[in-house]
Order: C-alpha cells, then sequence, then structure tokens
C-alpha cells in the first residue's frame, strides 16, 4: 500500500464540525443584532393610543360623531395627531359588534403593520330618555 | 531481502499543511470574535445610553401630563414649595394656570426647575403645539450643540382643543 506522505488529512468528521461551529457562530451574531429599540416603541404606540382615546372621550368628539352620524370630526381631530403615528377609530353600537356605525382613518394612512395598538371605550348616550351604549376601538400603529 | 533505512532529520520543524490551515483557521475565527465582541460591545453601550434618555423622556413626559404634580395645587406656591410639577388637572387635560406657571417658573429657574423634574444632565425644551401647528407655549432652553437629542410627542387637550406636547431631551456625554 502507498501512502503519500503530503497528503491533507481532511476527514467528513472535521468538515462537519468546522460547517456547524460557523453556523453556530453566525447565528449567535445574527441574534445578537437584532437588538433594537423595538421595546421602547411598543411602549410609545401603546401610550399614544391611549392618550388619543382619552383626548377624544373628553373632548366630547366621540359623543359628537355619534349624535351627527358623521366621522368628519373624528377625522379632523386625527389630523392634529403626531406624524409618526397613524390611528383609526371604529365606533359600534353595543347591540352589534359586527358593523361599525363610523369609521374612520386618520387621512394618508394605510392601515399596514406588524404591530398595532387598540384601546375600547365605552360610551353612554341619553337620546330619546333611552340609554344606548356604544363601544369605541381607537387603534394605533407606526406610520 | 533489501533493508530499506529512513533518515530522520533532527534539526528539522513540524510545519506541515495541516497545521497551516489549522492555524489559519484559528486566526481567523480569533479575529472574527474580537471583531464581532467589539461591534456588540459598541451597540451595547448606544442602547445602554439610548434606554437612560428614553427611561427620563418617558418618565417626564408622563408625570407631566399625568399628574397635577406635588403638590396638586403647586401653580398657587412659590418655587421653593415645588417638589414636581404637573401641568393637568385631570389625564391628558392641560390647566390653563399650570401650564402659565410652568411656562414662567421654568424659563425664571431654569436650573433649578430642571433638578425638581430629575433632568440631571439633561437640558429640556417644552412645546404645546396646536392643531394649525402653532407653538402656544414653550418653555425651556434649546441646546446649539448637543451630542443627542430626543423629541418625544404626546397627545393631549387644552382649552377642549387637541395639541401636542413636544418635550426635546437634549443630552451632552
Amino acid at each position: 500500500m502507498i501512502i503519500n506522505n503530503k497528503g491533507l488529512f481532511i476527514s467528513t468528521d472535521s468538515f462537519v464540525g468546522l460547517t456547524l461551529v460557523f453556523i453556530l457562530i453566525l447565528t449567535s451574531l445574527i441574534f445578537l443584532s437584532q437588538v433594537s429599540f423595538n421595546s421602547w416603541n411598543s411602549i410609545d404606540l401603546i401610550s399614544a393610543t391611549r392618550d388619543l382615546s382619552s383626548v377624544l372621550e373628553k373632548t366630547t368628539v366621540l359623543e359628537n360623531s355619534i349624535k351627527q352620524n358623521s366621522s368628519e370630526l373624528i377625522s379632523s381631530t386625527l389630523i392634529s395627531t403626531p406624524i409618526s403615528f397613524c390611528f383609526e377609530v371604529t365606533i359600534f353600537n353595543s347591540n352589534d359588534l359586527d358593523l361599525p356605525i363610523i369609521s374612520t382613518i386618520k387621512p394618508g394612512c394605510v392601515k399596514y403593520s406588524n404591530e398595532i395598538s387598540s384601546v375600547e371605550r365605552t360610551i353612554v348616550l341619553n337620546q330619546n330618555n333611552d340609554l344606548e351604549f356604544y363601544i369605541a376601538r381607537v387603534s394605533g400603529w407606526f406610520e | 531481502m533489501k533493508k530499506t533505512f529512513k533518515k530522520i532529520n533532527l534539526r528539522g520543524q513540524f510545519f506541515s499543511p495541516d497545521m497551516i490551515i489549522a492555524i489559519f483557521i484559528f486566526v481567523v475565527a480569533i479575529s472574527f470574535f474580537f471583531i464581532s465582541s467589539e461591534n456588540i460591545n459598541q451597540q451595547i453601550s448606544v442602547l445602554e445610553e439610548r434606554k437612560r434618555i428614553d427611561e427620563v423622556a418617558h418618565s417626564t413626559m408622563n408625570f407631566l401630563l399625568y399628574s397635577p404634580g406635588i403638590p396638586s395645587n403647586w401653580e398657587s406656591k412659590e418655587f421653593s414649595d415645588v417638589n414636581f410639577f404637573g401641568l393637568v388637572t385631570e389625564r391628558n387635560k392641560i390647566s390653563q394656570e399650570k401650564i402659565n406657571s410652568f411656562v414662567s417658573f421654568f424659563n425664571n429657574n431654569y436650573d433649578d426647575s430642571k433638578k425638581k423634574l430629575g433632568l440631571r444632565g439633561f437640558d429640556l425644551k417644552l412645546s404645546v403645539i396646536d392643531s394649525q401647528n402653532n407653538v402656544i407655549f414653550s418653555a425651556g432652553q434649546e441646546k446649539s450643540n448637543p451630542y443627542k437629542v430626543l423629541y418625544y410627542d404626546k397627545i393631549a387637550y387644552y382649552l377642549d382643543e387637541i395639541v401636542i406636547v413636544r418635550g426635546e431631551f437634549y443630552y451632552d456625554n
């Protein structure tokens, strides 16, 4: 048997071992490089959605929109919100939660995002001595 | 039968191609490790710094817009009696008296007001912007060449009109 003394010892085992080590290093680097500010962004989004729902409720925008059966008042308020945020306001009658009576999106926004924060508020209106219950859903996402 | 003897060079060095490849792989792995750890360290320090600024900005803005302040009637007190500023009478509802007093205190006693807000090492400019994009209130100082600036917008209402309260946090390293 002739043995070539100048030959290289590259076995399948060592090749598989090296490949695994490189895959492990690359995977850990990819995971570590994904550290970002996303956690704070989520807090900002939730906070902004809550703030808007609070403002819409307390300035009686939601109440007046239901009385007028119009989304114009809400739209004109949404325009004044910070540029980086998009919002959608949907109001349902509590008897029918499938079909909104009012629905509007901030002008210039498209509802497309991985992360949407939603807040719901109950609005009670006294109409002709009858109490009517409505649910307003405010959804927010980053533009 | 012919006998063959292999000559062994005692002064030779063990430097085979296997060894060269092994050293090469080792050097590449070590340099890769040091370069990537340096990058990760830089990323972590940037994130830590950003986290610190974010925490200060969030807590300050939240307290200003969710709390009436300490004491709750601080706007009618002397500056020395104020523990913490708050601009609202209820969540997100900016009080005219409180914002006027805040602007006055903040512009006249800027450094002491910053301390009351827990803003050591930061500069703050607070603006209230109406729906027509007009600045209706402004307090604090803008820094000309800051190391970092964080803009933080919050939604509130003032005299039944929606407004944006913008906090500009200037940070020097």
